[in-house]
């Protein structure tokens, strides 16, 4: 079993804690009021814990959260009604438009974090990758990736398995179901037995509970009754989802988490907003990140966007 | 009524059949399933809360692990040879990745409970299983004998420190903060605030003072500085008293706290706070229309077919689906009233909804909607039971037909207008599925009630018993952590159900025998 | 004595009379506005599904002023592509570009030539022809072709008038018919697919019309004067007339909707056959929508059998067992836990059954199947055994109380099977008996399936039944019983005989209010399914029922949006079944109760 979640370093530790105690010192003048923000459920938890921890650091901060899905934000975001828009997809060219016509120029998109899908089976099963082809015979019946023939069971991917192959999945509404429609299956359709359950949680424990089932979830969402397979691009290469193959990109099942700001180029930065941002591109901010099961930035892209919002070092 | 079967007890039931065993068979089997639902919930919702024993386990190839015994599972494996494996909650997720292991039995070679090793509740990252090497000062070794009674009492001077900082955060430093961030110039409230600060700073600090250094059970030995300690205890070394005392507190917990850790750790108490609100606002609204509706069925309406026919209907609308009341809600509440108020009354607030998105408000309408049936039915049924004579006799004493309503036939209908609330009460309690269109939130961090102006936010989402079991069940990261919690939310929710229910019952039991009374007298 | 005369007493008396007015007036206004409220849901269901299947409406206006074309009514081919055609001078030819799927994968252009089809690949450095295919009879010639959104279909329209759906095939360079809109008719002239849409306009002889690429047909009229020069941002086609500019707005927002393409199957894109199919697109993509009502009314129905497959049977058993032999101080105290029953909330008994009941069943399915069969044999053995012993420990057991003390016989039974399940698989089924039923019977098994749904909803529906069949019994006047019984009749032939056909419609509608509850129940199907829109009895496959599909997608659909007004239709039709089959139950009781009266009127 690899481990997906890295440790906070134990050197980190002392940093963080002398930050978080020297942080309401250095702060300047008082920081309080409400920050709205409006956007997607992906990243409800995560907007809500670096709320928290805002809290905790800048007592008379609220975060005022309505998380009813990315499509909400942008036109929040055109409107002014908040400044802060966490999108789990990027923002269409038609929305960019919008925000641009209403304020004159672009947002700002921040990452803010990285999410890697990925395919569970139970943990007696001995399968150890999968080709894109071959989730997408497994997956959908319009077989769009190239794949002749459907897979429905082990035999075909596992010689001396017997049993049809059971397949567990999110429902229509949700993120993780458009990613692995857009990505695995080349846009085509889910077969109608995928079953659609309610929660990664419960797709997760599905397959726990059945040997012969396959099933696809936020890699945050692996327990040890599962085991996540690797994927085999189509260069052949073989690539385990991790927070290192999920950072280099080479994992093909990921999306970037966003947060949307309006910011203009030119104009002081309100002193909350900046404390927000600063707060979700800190080492503490990213823990928070990793300990929701999400992947967090690299060093060098945190430091990029930092020092192009001009935020100081840390 | 039923003397012929008095008649027939005495004697040997002979050639009646088989038939009677299938049938008390089918009693028997539906009394089971109900027994066997309550006692899972009860036993694996209250277990949860009793500190199980740490287990160190030596597997064949020498390697140790430490945690508590969850379950265990026999199956066949997909090669086709039989298995039983058992799950242990091993902790330290930060350290290992993981906080659950699956053994395979056959490879346990011995298990042990050492008394020293501990339990300790964090604020992120959930639990270590570990067992304590030393204390740390300031990052200097302390040699205080006994080690396990200083670290308690150490922890102990950290919490109180930690309820100091938070409640001087909260309620010094957050008003000044707000105070002078609206733009007030006030030399005094701004240093009344660096010294609130500067006191936060020095409470830190001291919170921050020691730690204590553990070794898992891989070996591997960090010292975890106290302040991220949320309890520690020893199972292993506690006494049956002790773990019920602790069994106790962590019920409280979870009974009293709000849920931490998205949802996976922590207690219910916003969803208790948000379905009672729920319920109540919906009783508020459901009472008068359902008893006016009867009253005037029963009491105002001409007697023909047409009150008839709407009779019918409205005990008919008591078995459509919760769901389509859950579409209508959100059709005609959400959407349609209140995307008008949201056009009306806050349209500088758009496009962000007001009162055009699920919340209290409407949850409670449209259950309200939903239990109106209920309510009408009960009310009916109680109006019907008031002999003719009462109504008769108020009115040829001189009443009007009002004074009749609200001096005699109203009072003598109490316990069943109670009854109908208690019932609606009782079905709302329990109802997800619509409101899961018309406003539940899966966390809601301000409840709808709270010290800012008006107080009562009937346009916020709530958190509610009933979908936090679904919700936790499906949702949350990390399953097996939330599965125990799950159990008690829903034996917590069918608690509260069954209580509503038997007072209900008992309630027209009450009536019956009062009416049988009046009715013989 | 009063004084009726004086005027304070009559102001009094008028005021009081005034009160009384008032008083029963807003009573009745309040009466009626709830009740009118109450009844408004069935209203306001129609109210918004109703537009689905309003016809569209294709209308002239004037254009406004400086109004452009965007888009084109033929995709532009790229610029070297053109010229190649023109070069080769076949640029006159009907023609469309299309996407397919590997092994032929990438963009190909359709050139109609003749009554063929020409199939030229474009991945190359120059286009290349693939295939070359008649596609209508050879007398006639085609005259428009256009490839629909997406990319994936081919409507290809001829001389004689036929109109005809193509789709490359997956395997072949080849294509395959998948829908004829019409065999013959007016010579076509044109065919203009709507931008960002499966819809198309079709130019003949006659007129215009408008077609859905499932729908078909969905609009007839007279062509303005002119040309078309294009279709507007807004989706509305300008039309050229001698220099004015007309514009052809072309209202259909639910023009993939009509009765055929909710309950019959449908050829989809990307499928070798018509299927019955569920699947909604996410918004704003271009994948086609698949709004089959069929497999979700079907897996209500599936859902609601198998509950009530298990749930009359013990129901009524329960019910006659405690109307018939119950003591009656006894009988006080199980009627109301039996209906406390019915207040445990379906999302507590759908997580039970979806993460507790499913993988259990699914560890221990031989166990689980063999005490479908065992537990009435094991009631029976009960019984036979019973009447062996001596008559001091039958006066211990007596049969009144058999509903409680057969229950540690059957939990230990059950707890025998399940510990047996293991070795009974082993035995019987080489152990799989997974795999067993897959070989022999062809049952796939799904962890969710029909058994458990049946199980956590039977269990839930068992009261209102139990409820409703043991008042109807049990209100049987006395005198019946009682004349049976003195003329010798045991107490189960006194049942059989004549209780029960005294109670039989009360029995029904118990069963009735049973099955609409069983239809409408969400959260035991949400949980404990895998919300798969399968058509399939099989009790080891999921279903995805009416009302689990509506707390699933309502929240994410878009207010007036075709999904949203599909959702508020199936809401409706749940609404219509439900109301229609209590509405049947209470009519039916209402009699019995008559009856009743009528034959106990000496009581």
């Amino acid at each position: 079993m690899f481990c997906i979640r890295h440790p906070l370093r134990p050197s980190a530790w002392p940093l963080l804690l002398l930050w978080l105690i020297a942080a309401p010192l250095q702060a300047g003048g008082p920081i309080a009021g409400t920050l709205h923000s409006i956007g997607s459920e992906t990243l409800a938890g995560l907007m809500l814990r670096w709320g928290e921890a805002l809290e905790a650091e800048h007592p008379g901060v609220r975060l005022q959260l309505q998380a009813s899905g990315s499509s909400t934000a942008p036109p929040a975001l055109v409107a002014g009604t908040s400044r802060l828009g966490p999108m789990s997809r990027p923002m269409s060219a038609a929305e960019r438009a919008a925000f641009e016509a209403a304020h004159g120029y672009p947002p700002l998109a921040l990452p803010v974090a990285l999410d890697a899908l990925a395919l569970f089976v139970h943990r007696d099963n001995p399968l150890a990758a999968l080709s894109l082809a071959q989730v997408d015979a497994i997956f959908s019946d319009t077989r769009r990736c190239g794949a002749t023939l459907p897979l429905t069971r082990w035999g075909g991917l596992l010689p001396g398995i017997d049993g049809n192959i059971a397949r567990y999945g999110r429902n229509s509404a949700s993120g993780s179901h458009g990613v692995m429609r857009r990505v695995a299956l080349c846009g085509g359709d889910f077969r109608n037995d995928v079953a659609e359950l309610q929660g990664s949680a419960a797709v997760v424990a599905a397959v726990a509970n059945d040997p012969r089932g396959i099933g696809y979830a936020g890699l945050g969402y692996l327990t040890p009754g599962v085991r996540a397979l690797a994927l085999e691009r189509d260069d052949g290469e073989v690539v385990r989802p991790a927070p290192g193959t999920t950072l280099d990109g080479s994992y093909p099942l990921t999306r970037p988490l966003y947060l949307y700001l309006n910011l203009a180029p030119g104009e002081p930065w309100p002193p909350l907003e900046r404390a927000f941002v600063e707060l979700v591109l800190s080492a503490e901010g990213q823990a928070i990140v990793e300990e929701l099961g999400f992947v967090a930035l690299s060093p060098e892209r945190l430091a990029e966007s930092r020092q192009r919002l001009g935020l100081t070092a840390p | 009524m039923r003397r012929w079967r008095v008649a027939s007890r005495a004697g040997l039931p002979r050639g009646e059949g088989p038939w009677p065993w299938l049938a008390a068979g089918s009693l028997a089997l539906s009394l089971l399933m109900l027994a066997a639902l309550l006692l899972l919930l009860a036993g694996r919702g209250l277990g949860h809360f009793w500190p199980a024993p740490v287990e160190l386990v030596t597997l064949d190839d020498g390697r140790q692990l430490a945690g508590q015994r969850v379950r265990e599972e026999r199956r066949q494996t997909l090669q086709g040879s039989p298995l039983r494996e058992r799950l242990y909650r091993t902790g330290n997720r930060d350290l290992e990745g993981d906080a659950w292991r699956w053994v395979p039995v056959a490879s346990i070679a011995t298990h042990e409970h050492p008394a020293d090793w501990a339990v300790i509740e964090r604020q992120r990252w959930g639990e270590l299983i570990v067992r304590p090497l030393a204390l740390e000062e300031n990052g200097r070794r302390l040699t205080e004998a006994p080690l396990w009674e200083s670290f308690t009492a150490r922890l102990a001077r950290v919490q109180a420190l930690r309820v100091e900082r938070d409640a001087l955060r909260r309620q010094v430093i957050a008003p000044l903060a707000r105070h002078l961030a609206a733009g007030h110039e006030d030399a005094e409230a701004q240093a009344r605030l660096a010294e609130a600060r500067a006191r936060v700073g020095e409470l830190q600090a001291a919170m921050a003072r020691d730690a204590l250094v553990v070794e898992s059970a891989a070996g591997e030995r960090l010292s975890v500085p106290l302040e991220e300690m949320v309890a520690a205890w020893r199972p292993n070394a506690m006494s049956p008293l002790q773990k019920l005392a602790a069994w106790g507190a962590n019920l409280w917990h979870f009974l009293s706290e709000g849920p931490r850790a998205a949802n996976t750790a922590g207690g219910v108490w916003p969803a208790i706070f948000g379905t009672v609100l729920m319920v109540l606002l919906m009783s508020v609204l459901v009472t008068p229309f359902g008893v006016l509706a009867a009253v005037y069925l029963h009491e105002v309406a001409p007697q023909g077919r047409l009150t008839g026919w709407v009779r019918i209907a409205v005990r008919n609308l008591a078995g459509v689906p919760s769901i389509v009341y859950g579409v209508f809600g959100l059709g005609v509440f959400v959407y349609g009233i209140g995307g008008r108020l949201d056009e009306w009354f806050f349209a500088d607030s758009l496009p962000s909804p007001t009162f055009g998105t699920g919340g209290l408000l409407w949850a409670s309408l449209t259950l309200a909607l939903l239990t109106l049936p209920v309510v009408i039915v009960a009310t009916e049924e109680g109006l019907a039971r008031i002999p003719a004579q009462q109504r008769e006799a108020a009115l040829a004493l001189g009443a009007t037909r009002a004074e009749m309503l609200r001096r005699v036939v109203l009072p003598m209908a109490l316990p069943a207008m109670l009854t109908g609330v208690i019932l609606a009460i009782a079905r709302a309690a329990g109802e997800v599925a619509p409101l899961m269109l018309v406003g539940v939130a899966k966390l809601a961090p301000q409840v709808p009630l709270d010290g800012d102006f008006p107080y009562l936010h009937l346009e916020r989402k709530f958190m509610h018993l009933g979908y936090h079991v679904f919700d936790v069940g499906f949702h949350s990261g990390d399953v097996e952590a939330a599965l125990p919690l799950v159990y008690a939310t829903a034996l917590l929710l069918v608690g509260v159900i069954l209580v509503l229910n038997l007072t209900a019952i008992l309630l027209r039991h009450h009536l019956r025998m009062r009416h049988a009374r009046l009715r013989s007298r | 004595m009063i004084d009726y005369s004086s005027p304070a007493v009559r102001r009094r008396q008028r005021w009081r009379l005034v009160r009384d007015r008032l008083a029963t007036l807003l009573i009745g206004a309040c009466g009626t506005g709830v009740i009118v409220a109450v009844l408004a849901i069935g209203v306001f269901l129609v109210m918004a599904a109703w537009p689905l299947f309003s016809s569209p409406r294709v209308a002239a206006e004037p254009a406004a002023p400086g109004v452009e074309v965007a888009y084109p009514l033929a995709a532009p081919l790229p610029a070297g592509l053109e010229a190649w055609l023109q070069e080769q001078r076949l640029d006159r030819l009907p023609r469309a570009l299309s996407q397919a799927q590997p092994p032929f994968a990438g963009e190909s252009l359709w050139l109609a030539e003749g009554h063929r089809l020409t199939r030229l690949a474009l991945d190359g450095e120059a286009p290349r022809v693939v295939a070359r295919l008649p596609v209508v009879a050879a007398e006639q010639r085609i005259t428009a072709l256009a490839t629909l959104a997406g990319g994936r279909s081919l409507v290809v329209a001829d001389d004689g008038g036929g109109l005809r759906r193509w789709a490359p095939e997956p395997d072949s360079p080849g294509l395959r018919p998948v829908k004829t809109y019409r065999e013959r008719g007016p010579a076509i002239q044109a065919l203009w697919p709507l931008p960002e849409s499966r819809r198309f306009l079709v130019r003949d002889t006659t007129g215009l019309s408008l077609y859905e690429s499932l729908a078909g047909r969905r609009w007839q009229g007279e062509a303005p004067a002119g040309e078309p020069l294009g279709f507007d941002a807004g989706g509305g086609l300008l039309w050229q007339d001698e220099g004015r500019v007309q514009r052809l707005a072309i209202e259909a927002p639910h023009a993939e909707v009509s009765w055929r393409t909710l309950w019959l199957p449908q050829p989809y894109e990307g499928h070798a056959a018509p299927q019955q199919r569920w699947q909604s697109a996410s918004e704003g993509s271009l994948d086609e929508p698949k709004y089959g009502l069929a497999p979700l009314a079907w897996g209500t129905l599936k859902a609601a059998a198998y509950a009530l497959l298990l749930a009359i049977p013990l129901a009524l058993g329960a019910a006659v067992f405690s109307a018939c032999y119950l003591p009656r101080r006894l009988r006080e105290r199980i009627k109301p836990t039996l209906e406390l029953m019915e207040a445990l909330p379906g999302v507590v008994i759908g997580f039970i059954a979806g993460l507790v009941l499913a993988p259990f069943v699914e560890r221990h399915l031989a166990g689980g199947l063999a005490l479908i069969a065992l537990l009435p044999l094991v009631m029976l053995l009960a019984g036979g055994l019973w009447t062996r012993l001596p008559a001091a420990w039958r006066r211990c057991l007596p049969l009144g109380w058999a509903g409680l003390w057969l229950m540690p016989w059957l939990a230990l039974w059950v707890a025998l099977a399940l510990w047996a399940s293991p070795w009974l698989e082993a035995v019987l089924f080489d152990g799989d008996l997974r795999g067993w039923l897959e070989a022999s019977l062809g049952l796939g098994y799904d962890q969710r399936n029909a058994l458990i749904v049946g199980l956590a909803m039977g269990f839930a529906v068992i009261p209102s039944i139990f409820a409703l069949a043991e008042d109807a019994l049990s209100g049987v006047p006395a005198s019946l019983g009682e004349g049976a019984q003195a003329l010798g009749a045991t107490r189960w032939q006194t049942l059989w005989k004549v209780l029960l056909p005294a109670a039989g419609p009360g029995i029904f509608s118990a069963v009735m209010i049973g099955a609409g509850r069983a239809v409408g129940e969400t959260m035991i199907v949400l949980m404990a399914t895998g919300n798969t829109a399968l058509m399939s009895a099989s009790p080891l496959e999921g279903m995805r029922s009416f009302a689990a599909n509506l707390a699933i997608e309502l929240p994410e659909a878009v207010p007036g949006a075709t999904h949203y007004r599909v959702l508020m239709l199936s809401a409706l039709l749940l609404f219509l079944f439900t109301f229609a089959v209590n509405t049947l139950a209470e009519l039916v009781r209402r009699r019995l109760r008559r009856r009743y009266r009528q034959l106990g009127a000496g009581r």
